[in-house]
């Protein structure tokens, strides 16, 4: 099984167009100053105190208990661990707790 | 879409409970399929409480199924629980549909017209003349036609040049425009005739414009006699007949009498009030009378009207001063002082507003006569005035 070396050459010359459409588009927004979170569809965090967090960006919840919340965005896991942790609103693109919230952490997906 | 989530809310919400392995994935798949959810909370392991609208509970069973939970219902709030709980009272929802009709009705009546432009035409008379054409309080505003009032108004009014029915709601304005009326020097213009003195005094300015006078200044003239006559005599032509014109300034003398007492009584205000409110019907005023009536009080009215098919209305606020009455013995440089403030707002009040171009000259004061306990005291008042009416003659 194997590639053809003209076919290798194509893929190669297609793969590398990707990338340079891909570098100038960033590029581009760059230059716009536009808010990264909007650029590159980053999960965006606001805090007030320890008693309210809201997450904004794609989201899903993948565990939900009483005292620990593990919430999946695009590029990183969100770990809050509080107690009496409640879900104030769901949408489409917010997700707000409530509770006692002693600690947050991040895994890398 | 908040408006609509608000709607959904007062309809009706349930507090839900679902009990199963997969509660993430059960929340995860409202979120996907548009299911509004909120206030959820974890109270065990496996258990998870929430909220949710009425019309978005049918839609759980397909995601219960998928993550095998079980769904509970826990309590039921909003509007259409409520009227599930009374559909029987039948009587109950007569009575608001009829309040309903009833305000939707009221709304297709005239409650209040208001006139604006109006001069020397009296409010009531447009009112009748609007009666007369079809339009009062009460009337029904479906099939109103506004041009036909105002055509059959300028009829039924002869002195009106213009008129507009504006009906805004439950009012009607209606705005008039007069017809504009000949001055008094305009009809003199081409009719002969005299002026005639109608207060006696001594002149003081005469200027001339048309007719000739014989009088001259400092003659004394009595009420009723010809000021200007309307004729110009020459030794050469003959008599010419004319309109008179002229000012004529005239010193007229008033007087101001009044009697006044040593000993007088005087309100003392103790600084204390009371309040009460009441209400008016067509001037005739009822409130919540509670005072002492061994005291004396100063009555002193704040209020607001409504007008109600015809009938007035008013909401009164009152306010009583109470005051004491106190004897005191006054010196004579008192009492005159009091007797010249109350003569100049004599001239000021009654005198003046009824002379034309009237000026205060000077005043004399003049005691008559003098007791142990009371002065009775006169002014002489002289005033600088114009004088003079016009008078066609026949």
């Amino acid at each position: 099984m194997g590639i053809d070396r003209k076919e290798g050459k194509k893929l190669l010359k297609k793969i590398n167009f990707k990338n340079k459409v891909s570098v100038a588009k960033e590029k581009f927004l760059e230059k716009l100053n536009l808010p990264d979170e909007l650029v590159y569809d980053y999960a965006k965090i606001t805090m007030i105190e320890n008693t309210e967090i809201l997450i904004e960006g794609s989201n899903n919840i993948v565990d939900y208990y009483d005292n620990y919340i593990k919430v999946q965005t695009k590029n990183i896991y969100i770990i809050i661990d509080g107690r009496n942790l409640n879900i104030n609103e769901i949408n489409d693109n917010e997700l707000l707790i409530s509770g006692n919230i002693t600690n947050i952490g991040y895994i890398s997906r | 879409m908040e408006l609509e989530d608000g709607i959904k809310r007062i309809n009706g919400t349930v507090e839900v409970e679902i009990q199963g392995f997969f509660t993430e994935r059960f929340i995860n798949l409202c979120k996907i399929n548009n299911i509004k959810i909120w206030n959820i909370k974890n109270i065990v392991n496996g258990i998870v409480r929430f909220n949710i609208a009425l019309k978005d509970f049918k839609k759980l069973k397909v995601i219960a199924r998928k993550t095998k939970c079980n769904i509970k219902i826990i309590s039921k709030k909003g509007l259409y629980f409520k009227f599930f709980k009374y559909r029987k009272r039948r009587l109950a929802f007569l009575l608001i549909l009829v309040f309903i009709l009833i305000s939707i009705v009221s709304t297709t009546f005239i409650w209040d017209i208001d006139i604006s432009g109006n001069t020397y035409i009296s409010q009531e008379k447009i009112y009748d003349a609007l009666k007369e054409s079809g339009l009062y309080v009460g009337k029904n505003k479906i099939g109103i036609k506004t041009k036909k009032i105002i055509n059959s108004l300028r009829v039924n009014l002869s002195d009106i040049a213009w008129a507009g029915i504006e009906i805004d709601g439950t009012h009607a304005h209606v705005k008039i425009v007069e017809k504009t009326k000949l001055p008094d020097s305009a009809i003199n213009e081409n009719s002969i005739g005299d002026i005639i003195a109608n207060k006696s005094g001594i002149i003081e300015k005469i200027t001339v414009e048309n007719g000739t006078s014989i009088l001259n200044v400092g003659e004394y003239v009595e009420e009723g006699r010809i000021l200007i006559e309307g004729k110009i005599y020459s030794e050469f032509l003959e008599t010419k007949d004319v309109t008179a014109k002229g000012t004529v300034m005239l010193k007229t003398q008033y007087e101001y009498k009044n009697q006044y007492y040593y000993n007088v009584q005087e309100k003392e205000y103790t600084g204390k009030s009371k309040y009460s409110i009441g209400i008016g019907i067509n001037d005739k005023e009822n409130y919540i009378n509670y005072l002492d009536k061994s005291l004396n009080y100063d009555i002193i009215k704040n209020s607001k009207d409504i007008n109600l098919f015809g009938n007035n209305i008013s909401f009164i606020l009152y306010r009583f001063d109470i005051y004491n009455l106190k004897d005191k013995l006054l010196t004579k440089d008192q009492i005159l002082e009091r007797a010249n403030i109350d003569c100049e707002n004599y001239i000021k009040d009654e005198i003046l507003p009824n002379t034309k171009n009237g000026e205060l000259l000077d005043k004399n004061l003049v005691i008559e006569q003098e007791d142990n306990n009371k002065i009775n005291i006169k002014f002489e008042i002289n005033i600088l005035e114009e004088v003079g009416y016009f008078r066609e003659r026949t």
